[in-house]
């Protein structure tokens, strides 16, 4: 059976939400017999007639009797017995003790926000200043103080400071994400200044690589993604604004509020400029990005799905809260009522993102643009519209002069007898459509491809009005490539006769139609014309079938149209040819003129974005999640845990975003601040305070210095929730200047390193692993910011631009393209982070594959042979100076720049004399090819080897 | 409620190495193996029937009225309009019922119907149980095959060979526990194979991917066509040296060491694995069995037979698919259902070659092997033309191999092969009854990620006792 609360979760809810609540739940207008089953206190307590339950014994439970429709009386439901599984079910469970996980005041879909106490993270930061220490000398400012204080308490001792080549290529990687060179690296190792370590700092906030390296960060917090995967994935061709939006945003240090405000409800926001506007509109791509399944046939579950994602997406991502939970039950561990749930879903029901269609869209909106290119943009569509309407005129009077004048089509015969269409026939086998020949019959004819012999055939069946007889013609597109033979069979009243029709062969009557001969047809008979492609000798085509009745083939054998085209001296027509021929000019020419228009359309750029929807509202409770079992309506609001009570007013016509992203950046949010700078500081020490990075509620980890969160916190918000700010103090701290080396005791004490006592080593991640490997390589391109997918054919459709995808980019790995379905493959073997979900914390793994990508993989051979050929140019390099020519044939001083590129630092002893054994020729090794080789493998090594890999 | 202990968020040493996503063949243990240490006892919940699964994968959705659940109504009221609730849009329409153009024979002493199309399959019909009342979620490609291989139409959760290594770790320490034949960029690509929240190792290793020739199938990165064998070795003997010299300087650290094992483990790897994948050294008369020469059946062929080599070799969970990349894709008859013709041909005699190889040589007693689409297809013409359009409703799979009844059929669909309507059987329930015949209980195997217990089937499945031996 399992878990005895599952089976009360399974079996048992259920039935009660289903049955029972509507007379027996908390909001039933009136409490029948007295009895609440919606709580567990209320089954033990009963109603009128006492205890519903006897846990332990269901003959002495009322609620069994009642469910077995013992008793008349005490019938329940009363609309009908239930099941006798279900009813067996509460045997079971009464029998088992009646296990009823429902908490004091927590009651499914209908509760009231619950009185249980939260855990530490819903109750607002605490204002406790940094603790007393016993070292006064080692602490540098305050976060220090908090650490050491944690140490002094379980008898450690702080690691010495990093040397300074570990802390400037520990800083370059943390603040940038690109390796030291040489050059800076002997500048800062040879700087004595009391403030080298702040001007370093400092000089790293202020690069442009900065935005870079943490904007990429908050990229894998929105589970950004150029497309969206699922079964026919999308390319999210705009979705580069929003990557561009969040680097400039961190290169700008914009106020995290703000920052939040315009990625929830930016649309909605008032700004002061057309870049402001612009931006703010380019952040709402962040409820878009998802990895929605677009091609979901059934529209109501793929809505509710991208609400469940913007909603677990949105309250991962600031608050730490999961938050998937509630979309069917109560959050088992936090105080997240599915009520609270269902509150958001509103605002994100008001919100539109998706547009329709068989595979569904998302919103896209256009971009404010300059006054200037506005007015040009306006200037553009109204003379596209003049245009148009030109051209439409023009059109209308040769529409009216009887259509195109110079194609066959137009002067084919006029049927007028029984016609079936070749849309109309029965088609047996597979047959394309065409309309390569202009002669034919209504949109188009048919034909076999030349294929499968034998197993195609189209079976026209006229309706015979009466019965008589009729002559039948056959319509068929002639031309080079068809069979001479085409079996043709009349089904007729008399029996069935079969004809070879030569295709090649142009029909006789007006191009288009061939007689067949009379035939008598039966009303009601069913006679027929079947085309086959049995034993033919090229395509077989079938257009239509016409039957004339005597009369009319006798009177209309030539028909206006026929004549027409027989005759062409006939001098009116002259006149119409003239006139349709000029016109025909004009069409032309206007045609031409649009085209040019079009291809000088000013860009309008657009962004991936959300809009209030038409119809805003609450929302009902999904019961059991299930997006047709709708329960009540709860009223739009926020997290009741957080303080958030009362329903906030939201006004009419709007979804509640606006106040939903204000509840969220605001200072009295317990949450918002501390998952904020728990997330700089994880990406600062590799580890966060509270580990869990995304998930601060019960199931969470506990914080490791829950006074120093909360430090940090309120003074982030104070100072403006500056992220450099916060960054700055942080590294510049002596907690961060630590080393890695671990001492006996924190090995016994503290093997985790939970409370600092040194730095931790961390793994370089897969885009500093790809960006210093084309650095050290020389072929790293800078180029910063603008769309990243290169499309070979121009199109965009998702799986034609991401499947197979030739990722040739030497940009920085934040600009190289993140398909779902198939990411670049350094990314994908060395734990980039999801695109799927929040991740904050990306996962570390080790596997085999990553030993062969950089022992066999053709990008690292090519970069490695860049950067041998690069170092081989340069007949000696001097050591952390520019290369020098001087020292010709210099091994040592080329193994001792390959070091310095790729590691930091110059080689050991031991490396030294192994790196050289290698570069020396083995013999018949002595070709230039061979020691290009033998240089690039010097440089695999280094680029794959423990000091690269790990920082220190 | 779970018998597992949960996973740290940081793999084992064990899980980071034993599970190396690579595969080569008898190498002997390794020292690092004997080093292992556990973190969670992978112990099955009931005793297992089969030690594997080979799961042969007919995408596009095999149209089972044409294949193996033949209806006299179809030929009967072929042609006519009757009204049919279509999947795609919810909605009851007169649609224009069409038969079958194949033929069908009764089989084997069980007398399973099968179509002309598959004369090979059809002659062990002895050793399959079919399951005519299958049911799935999602109506579309994308939807439908995601729903197949991982149990959710969108949400994004691990697939079936990631629960099954997951729950079960893998059979030789040296060889990953998922491996995919072949697997399609299309329709959710490599989620299909994805461990999405559970550890990286629960992956599946594709082996090449569709649209490629099988002779061209290999694990990425696995030879290094930029160096002799014997620079190879200088450079990987001098990675070592350097990798000692600095974890010597770095002191002791789990993370330094398991990196520094995982190149021995790939340098191994690299030459012994390439044996495994060489078809070379097997018998022209298996060859033969498997169709490999000929031109209709070359392809898969080989690809049926790899699978059997990686079963040999101890994978868990081994898929291989007739696949190609695109929106429509192989098994998609929507206009013209001639082409099933061409498919079933060159999946028949692999398939069968598969299931008789794996018989002949013990392997079938303690394999699973699972044939079937993401679903099936309607008995009525799609717009009334010459193919039809897709059917979750009712379609039908067979297994075959240790623990499942032999010869059987299980449920049926309605008189027109519509919707599954006796002892119905929803791929959840397929998810579970797979699960347990490895030996696990489908509501046991779970992992806690954003703060719940996650489960392949959900809050969902039923193991379907009735086709169990």
């Amino acid at each position: 059976m399992g878990n005895p609360e599952d089976f009360f979760e399974r079996r048992i809810r259920p039935v009660l939400v289903k049955h029972c609540y509507k007379c027996h739940g908390v909001d039933a207008d009136r409490r029948k017999g007295g009895l609440l089953l919606a709580t567990r206190d209320g089954l033990l307590r009963g109603g009128d007639s006492g205890p519903a339950i006897d846990p332990g014994s269901p003959e002495g439970s009322l609620l069994i009797q009642a469910l077995r429709h013992e008793d008349k009386d005490l019938a329940m439901p009363p609309k009908g017995k239930l099941p006798d599984t279900v009813i067996a079910d509460f045997e079971t469970w009464v029998k088992i003790g009646a296990p009823d996980p429902r908490r004091p005041g927590v009651s499914g879909t209908t509760a009231e926000p619950t009185t249980t106490t939260p855990g530490w993270a819903f109750t607002p930061p605490r204002n406790d200043g940094p603790p007393e220490v016993e070292n006064e000398a080692w602490p540098r400012g305050e976060i220090d103080r908090f650490i050491i204080a944690k140490l002094e308490a379980k008898g450690l001792d702080p690691a010495p400071e990093a040397d300074r080549r570990t802390l400037i290529r520990r800083l370059h990687y943390a603040l940038i994400g690109l390796p030291p060179t040489p050059e800076e690296i002997e500048a800062f190792v040879g700087d004595d200044s009391p403030s080298a370590l702040a001007t370093l700092v400092d000089r790293l906030l202020d690069s442009p690589h900065f935005g870079e390296r943490w904007g990429r960060h908050w990229l894998d917090v929105a589970r950004y993604s150029d497309s969206t995967g699922g079964g026919r994935t999308r390319a999210l061709v705009n979705a580069w604004r929003y990557r561009d939006y969040v680097i400039d945003a961190f290169n700008s240090d914009k106020p995290f509020d703000r920052f939040i405000r315009e990625q929830i409800a930016g649309d909605l926001l008032d700004s002061t400029s057309e870049a402001e506007r612009r931006d703010a509109l380019v952040a709402t791509a962040f409820l878009v990005l998802g990895p929605h399944n677009y091609e979901n046939q059934d529209k109501d579950l793929l809505r509710m799905d991208v609400v469940d994602e913007q909603i677990s997406t949105t309250c991962s991502a600031f608050l730490g809260l999961t938050l998937g939970c509630s979309r069917c039950h109560d959050h088992k561990f936090d105080p997240i009522p599915t009520r609270d749930y269902y509150a958001l879903a509103g605002i994100f029901r008001s919100t539109k993102t998706l547009t329709p269609g068989n595979v569904a869209g998302f919103v896209e909106r256009p971009l404010p643009v300059s006054d200037d290119m506005d007015a040009r943009i306006a200037k553009h569509s109204a003379e596209t519209k003049r245009l148009e309407k030109e051209l439409g005129v023009v059109k209308a009077r040769l529409k009216k002069l009887g259509g195109k004048p110079k194609s066959k089509a137009a002067r084919l015969p006029t049927l007028v007898g029984i016609v079936v269409d070749d849309v109309k026939a029965e088609q047996i086998g597979f047959w394309k459509k065409s309309t390569f020949h202009p002669a034919y019959v209504d949109a188009g004819y048919i034909h076999d491809d030349g294929k499968e012999k034998g197993r195609k055939s189209v079976v026209f069946t006229p309706p015979i009005p009466q019965t008589g007889i009729y002559e039948v013609r056959l319509a068929y597109a002639s031309g080079s490539n068809r069979a001479t033979n085409t079996p043709v069979t009349i089904r007729h009243a008399d029996g069935e006769k079969t004809m070879r029709i030569d295709q090649r062969k142009a029909p006789p009557i007006g191009g288009l139609l061939i007689s067949l001969g009379p035939f008598r047809f039966e009303k009601g008979a069913g006679g027929s014309v079947t085309v086959s492609n049995a034993e033919t000798d090229g395509v077989v085509i079938a257009d239509a079938v016409e039957l004339l009745s005597p009369a009319l083939a006798a009177a209309k054998t030539e028909t206006r149209a026929e004549k027409r085209q027989q005759t062409t001296g006939d001098d009116d027509d002259a006149k119409l040819a003239q006139e349709r021929e000029k016109l025909e000019a004009k069409r032309k020419s206007l045609q031409k003129r649009a085209a040019a228009l079009r291809a000088k359309a000013p860009p309008r750029p657009k962004a991936i974005s959300v809009e209030e929807e038409t119809k805003t509202g609450d929302w009902h409770v999904h019961v059991r999640g299930e997006i047709r079992n709708l329960g009540p309506k709860v009223p739009r609001g926020f997290l009741s845990a957080l303080g958030a009570r009362t329903p906030p007013e939201i006004p009419d016509g709007s979804s509640g975003r606006m106040e939903l992203a204000e509840w969220i950046a605001s200072e009295s949010n317990a949450l918002t601040s501390r998952v904020i700078v728990n997330r700089a500081w994880h990406w600062l020490f590799g580890r966060g305070i509270v580990p869990s990075t995304d998930n601060f509620g019960s199931t969470g980890e506990e914080p490791s210095h829950r006074d120093l969160l909360d430090w940090l916190a309120r003074r982030f918000v104070a100072g403006g929730w500056s992220i450099k700010r916060l960054v700055r103090e942080i590294v510049l701290s002596r907690t961060y200047g630590q080393s890695t080396r671990q001492s006996s005791r924190a090995r016994q004490v503290d093997p985790e390193n939970r409370l600092l006592s040194h730095a931790h080593r961390i793994r370089m991640d897969a885009e500093s692993l790809r960006d210093s490997i084309l650095s050290v390589s020389g072929r790293l391109d800078l180029t910063a910011g603008g769309p990243s997918i290169r499309s070979a054919s121009g199109k965009m459709a998702g799986n034609k631009v991401e499947y197979g995808y030739r990722y040739s980019s030497r940009r920085r790995s934040v600009y190289v393209p993140i398909f779902r379905n198939s990411l670049h493959e350094l990314f994908d073997v060395f734990d980039f982070a999801d695109p799927n979900f929040v991740v904050g914390r990306r996962p570390m793994t080790t596997r085999a594959t990553q030993a062969l990508y950089l022992l066999n993989g053709p990008f690292l051979h090519r970069q490695c042979e860049h950067a041998a050929k690069r170092l081989l140019a340069t007949d000696g390099v001097a050591t952390g100076g520019a290369p020098e020519n001087d020292a010709p044939g210099n091994d040592v001083s080329r193994v001792e720049h390959a070091f310095l590129r790729t590691l930091g630092r110059p080689p050991s002893a031991a490396e030294s004399r192994l790196a050289l054994e290698f570069v020396a020729a083995p013999t018949g090794e002595d070709t230039e090819e061979a020691r290009v080789h033998r240089w690039a493998g010097l440089f695999k090594t280094l680029v794959s080897c423990v000091d690269f890999r790990f920082l220190e | 409620m779970t018998a597992h202990p949960r996973l740290s968020p940081r793999p084992t040493r064990r899980q980071l190495l034993g599970s190396a996503a690579c595969g080569f063949g008898s190498v002997a243990l390794n020292a690092m193996v004997a080093k292992r240490t556990d973190a969670r006892e992978l112990v099955p919940h009931f005793t297992p029937r089969v030690k594997r699964v080979i799961f042969v994968f007919m995408q596009g959705g095999p149209s089972h009225v044409d294949l193996f659940d033949p209806k006299a109504r179809l030929d009967r009221d072929h042609g006519k309009l009757m009204n049919f609730r279509v999947a795609r849009t919810r909605k009851i329409t007169p649609e224009r019922v069409m038969k079958s153009p194949w033929s069908f024979d009764r089989h084997g002493e069980c007398g399973q119907p099968v179509s002309e199309l598959f004369p090979h399959m059809a002659g062990h019909v002895d050793d399959m149980c079919f399951i005519h009342s299958m049911h799935t979620d999602g109506v579309a490609h994308g939807p439908a095959t995601l729903f197949l291989h991982t149990g959710a139409t969108s949400l994004i959760r691990p697939s079936v060979g990631s629960w099954i290594s997951y729950g079960l770790g893998t059979e030789n320490d040296n060889l990953p526990g998922f491996i995919t034949i072949q697997p399609s960029m299309g329709n959710g690509g490599p989620r299909n194979y994805s461990n999405a929240f559970l550890p990286a190792v629960y992956q599946g290793t594709p082996i090449g991917r569709a649209g490629a020739p099988a002779t061209e199938a290999r694990i990425r990165h696995l030879t290094n066509h930029h160096s002799s064998p014997a620079r190879q070795r200088r450079q990987f003997e001098l990675l070592r040296a350097i990798n000692r010299e600095q974890a010597t300087r770095a002191g002791a650290d789990d993370e330094i060491d398991a990196m520094i094992e995982s190149f021995e483990l790939a340098y191994r790897m690299q030459i012994h694995a390439p044996d495994i994948m060489d078809l070379r050294g097997e018998s022209a008369v298996t060859k033969r069995l498997y169709g490999i020469g000929e031109k209709a059946t070359d392809d898969f062929g080989r690809q049926c037979l790899l699978a059997r080599r990686m079963a040999e070799a101890g994978v868990r969970f081994i898929q291989v698919s007739y696949a190609d990349n695109g929106d429509n894709p192989r098994w998609d008859q929507h206009s013209n259902l001639g082409q099933h013709a061409k498919h079933a041909k060159a999946v028949d005699k692999p398939v069968a070659g598969l299931l008789a190889d794996l018989k002949s040589r013990g392997l079938l007693e303690d394999t699973l092997l699972w044939w079937g689409g993401e679903f099936g297809r309607n008995p009525f013409a799609q717009d009334k033309g010459t193919g039809r359009d897709h059917n979750p409703d009712g379609f039908t799979v067979w297994l075959a191999g240790g623990g499942v009844r032999a010869g059987h059929r299980h449920g049926s669909t309605d008189e027109f092969g519509h919707t599954a309507v006796v002892d119905r059987v929803h791929m959840h329930d397929l998810h579970a009854t797979v699960l347990h015949l490895l030996g696990l209980d489908h509501e046991k195997v779970t992992y806690r990620h954003a703060g719940r217990d996650f489960r392949l089937t959900d809050v969902h499945g039923e193991v379907v006792r009735k086709i169990l031996v």
